[in-house]
Order: structure tokens, then sequence, then C-alpha cells
């Protein structure tokens, strides 16, 4: 299109401003594509490492031995159960179920800590 | 904003698709970086640095987009602020580049086929601001006031840059007067 800049000098102008740039995409877009994949792996990782943490302090933090010692002691199935056996026997056996389940619900928590960490660490 | 980015939009934010912001991205592209080109005065690699930062921010920022404004305004938003934050980083290690300001004021006036290579070159001579609020409003079709908004600025200034840079363009091209150009 030829246009005398005498007669259109403003509408020249004007339509020179107008013309959109049309940048080809070049590879732009999956540069940052990767940069974008790489960020929710990271992102993902730093969550997944955040969850195992606050696990393992709550498991050191919180008192579960106590906790399930005391819902195991105060439990009216335990009273009677108790009453049936040889206290001494009876409590001795109660404090390897005690040990046995706050085990068991640490290594629990840390499969299911392992499990999100692997679910949020897949793409 | 078109129904295509609300609903690209909305998939993304709702992670149920992966390649949404990734279309986004191929959709307002060009025109994010064709801005932050002539805000950076043709410098196409750190034009293309300072886009990769406004999607990005774009991205991990997605949520805080109100849908009532234009989405690409929305990005074209981030560029500036981009850009202004380079500026001021630049500034603060080193004396600013007037290499290309220099090379504009010293240019001999260019041949006619080249006019649209003189404009930009004129463009570069505008200043930031101004450069800015003839793009948007000429080059990507914003009103005043959504110029404004994006470049945070007051209505009037907006207006008084757009035509102070309208005047200086048009004083920097008047070698043209008289010229037949393609």
């Amino acid at each position: 299109m030829t246009f005398n800049m005498t007669q259109h000098g403003d509408e020249w102008l004007d339509r020179a401003l107008m013309q959109k740039p049309v940048i080809p995409d070049d590879g732009f877009s999956a540069r940052l594509a990767l940069r974008l994949q790489n960020y929710e792996k990271r992102r993902r990782i730093i969550f997944a490492l955040a969850i195992c943490a606050a696990f393992l302090v709550s498991v050191w933090v919180i008192p579960w031995n106590s906790i399930f010692g005391w819902v195991l002691n105060s439990g009216t199935m335990i009273e009677t159960f108790m009453s049936t056996m040889d206290i001494a026997e009876a409590q001795s056996a109660f404090s390897q179920a005690r040990h046995m389940l706050s085990s068991l619900i640490t290594l629990a928590g840390l499969s299911i800590a392992g499990f999100a960490a692997w679910i949020f660490t897949q793409e | 904003m078109t129904n295509l980015d609300q609903e690209l939009i909305a998939r993304a934010l709702i992670g149920a698709d992966d390649q949404a912001f990734n279309r986004l991205v191929t959709l307002h592209q060009s025109a994010v970086r064709g801005f932050l080109r002539r805000l950076t005065k043709g410098d196409a690699a750190l034009a293309d640095d300072l886009a990769q930062e406004t999607f990005f921010k774009a991205y991990t920022r997605l949520g805080d987009f109100k849908e009532e404004g234009r989405f690409q305004g929305w990005l074209l938003r981030i560029a500036y602020t981009m850009f202004l934050q380079h500026k001021r980083r630049r500034m603060n290690t080193e004396q600013p580049d007037d290499t290309l300001d220099d090379l504009a004021k010293n240019s001999t006036p260019a041949p006619p086929i080249a006019a649209r290579l003189d404009l930009e070159r004129a463009m570069a001579q505008l200043s930031e601001q101004e450069r800015a609020s003839l793009t948007l409003c000429f080059t990507y079709g914003m009103s005043h006031t959504e110029v404004a908004a994006t470049l945070d600025l007051p209505l009037g200034t907006v207006k008084s840059h757009i035509s102070r840079g309208r005047e200086k363009l048009k004083q920097s091209l008047a070698v043209w007067q008289g010229e037949v150009v393609s």
C-alpha cells in the first residue's frame, strides 16, 4: 500500500502506529513451557517435602504414645479385659501394644507421606 | 476478553488442562513481545527475556486476574511493570545505555523504503510513558481509560502523553513530507 506523506501525513502515522507487530513464536512458547514444567516439578517436590517434614515433626512433638495409652487404658473394653487377667501381665501386654501401635502409626504416616511425595512429583 | 481466553483461564486455574496456559501464551506472545520490543527500543533479546518473566508471573498469579478486564491488557500491565523493574535494576547497577538514543538523534534520514524502521527510530526518541501510551492506544486499540489503568497513570496524563507523543512523531517524521513511501 502506498501513501503520499504530503497528503496523508497524519493518516500514514496513524496507520503505521496501528500496525500490530506479528512476531513468530520461534520456540518462545516451548521455552516457557519447559520453564513452567520445571517450576511445577520444584513446587511439588517442595510441597511433598513440607508434608513429610510436618509429619515427622508431629510424630516427634505430639505424644502419640501417651495419647494411645490414655485411650487404651481408659476404655471400658480394657477394664473388662483387665478384670479377667492378671494385672501385671495385662499392663505389660498393653504397654507392648501401645509401642506397637505408635510404631505402626509412624510407619503408616511415613508411607502416606512417601506416597504423597511420589504423587506430587509425577507429571 | 474473548470467550476462548475465558475458557482457557478457567481450565488453567482448575488444573484440568496442562496445555491451557500454553495456548494462552501462544495466543498472546506476539502482542506482549511486540509491546516490550517497542519499550526496549528494539532490543529483541531483552524484550524476550522480559516477556518470559511476564508470562511466568502471569502463570503464578493467574488467580489474581479479575475477569472484568481484558486478559491481554492484564498481561501488558505485567509486561510494563517488568520493564520498569528491569530499568530500575539497571539504573542501580550501571549508567543508562543511551546508545540507541544517540543513534536515533545522530542518524541521517533513512531512505523511503525504510519508513517503518524510521517510525521505530522516532518512537525510540519518545519517553517510555509516551511510547507505552501510544503503543497501547493505537497498536492494541485500548481506550484512554484502559491505558491509564494498564500504566497506572492518571487519565489526563495519559491523554497528554498520547497527544505529545504523536506530535513528536510527526515532527520526527517531517523529513518524509513530500516523499512517497510504501
